[in-house]
């Protein structure tokens, strides 16, 4: 005969602990996950494409997106609770992941020489056109909050007030961040 | 000038976000997949750490709790367990009840100061010229025998006994 345990909670949490161990040893994810396992066979493609474009080099865009979605996955779970827009939180999530990464890079710039990574890659120049090749290296030019503004404006589409809920500042801090970004790339673009 | 430094900003972005495809991407697992090892890890080093604690606890109090014990036993073992030691080992501070209870048997100890004091002759020949034969072996089972009372009683029929001799 077989008694009670006399620690249900504790046997409770060992057999989560085996399950967890199985599922992991299996390597197929918990029942119930499709929700984000769908958002990101969806929608990494772009978010790595939005990164790349605030980040310049494609490892550390891979990078910040995959931590993006594992945080959202910790913190919402598989099935992406209280996650009323996921797009919009990727979104921003990315923004602001690139945004810490790009600072993370400049502290590094400070103390020690930038690796060579860290630029798009030469057949990357190669393939851009004579126009695009000016026109990024004028946009590498710009401050951190500035080429974000135009990238959610110009590449994400996205409008002022879109652009305001990502970033969390107001419609008329966008408007004139773009405004002054605009101003600085004719300037860059008028020198040449 | 405007529309055109946008339109020249639009397609820069899209040719460089053009360049990125699917098999440029290097292989990752879905999140799920990669969430979940970590967590594991981390729970095993919890329960591996909460275990290691646990036997540490138990170490710790079975030590004080045998280093308390022993502590009161051990002057109460060499009394009733150790007879040989009992007398070497304390004949200074029990002088006097240790020559008396010596020659009785261990068992007999209890009931050795209500006998001896108030007959200590008659037992004294009773206990010891008979009590080491048959009568040693009858006495530890039979308490009451040794008892204050009983004890007396067959001292004072031992002379009726001589008679009969």
């Amino acid at each position: 005969m077989i008694s009670a345990p006399p620690f249900p909670a504790l046997f409770a949490w060992l057999r989560g602990l085996s399950a967890d161990v199985r599922a992991a040893g299996r390597g197929a994810p918990p029942a119930g996950a499709p929700a984000i396992n769908e958002l990101y066979h969806s929608r990494r493609l772009s978010l790595v494409r939005l990164a790349v474009l605030l980040v310049d080099d494609l490892p550390t865009a891979e990078d910040v997106v995959q931590d993006v979605f594992t945080a959202l996955y910790r913190r919402h779970g598989p099935d992406l609770r209280g996650v009323t827009d996921p797009n919009a939180y990727l979104v921003t999530a990315v923004t602001n992941a690139a945004r810490s990464a790009l600072r993370r890079r400049r502290t590094a710039r400070a103390y020690v020489a930038p690796p060579p990574e860290t630029n798009p890659a030469a057949e990357d120049e190669a393939m851009l056109g004579e126009n695009d090749r000016e026109m990024m290296r004028a946009l590498r030019g710009l401050t951190v909050r500035q080429r974000q503004v135009l990238v959610l404006r110009y590449w994400s589409e996205l409008s002022e007030g879109e652009i305001a809920d990502t970033l969390r500042v107001s419609r008329g801090t966008v408007k004139s961040t773009a405004h002054r970004a605009l101003s600085i790339l004719r300037e860059r673009l008028g020198e040449r | 000038m405007t529309d055109e430094v946008e339109s020249r900003l639009r397609d820069a972005l899209a040719a460089r976000a053009g360049q990125i495809t699917a098999e440029r991407l290097r292989f990752e697992p879905p999140p799920t997949a990669a969430a979940v090892s970590v967590p594991v890890r981390r729970r095993w080093w919890a329960a591996i750490a909460i275990g290691t604690a646990a036997a540490g606890a138990a170490l710790i109090f079975t030590v004080l709790t045998g280093s308390a014990e022993p502590a009161p036993v051990l002057p109460a073992d060499p009394g009733p367990g150790t007879s040989a030691p009992a007398p070497a080992a304390s004949p200074v501070p029990t002088g006097p009840p240790s020559v008396e209870a010596s020659p009785a048997s261990a068992a007999a100890t209890s009931s050795e100061p209500v006998a001896s004091t108030p007959t200590a002759p008659g037992i004294r020949s009773k206990t010891s010229a008979p009590g080491t034969g048959p009568k040693a072996s009858a006495a530890p089972g039979s308490e009451p025998e040794t008892s204050a009372p009983a004890a007396t009683k067959p001292v004072t029929a031992a002379p009726g006994v001589t008679p009969a001799r």
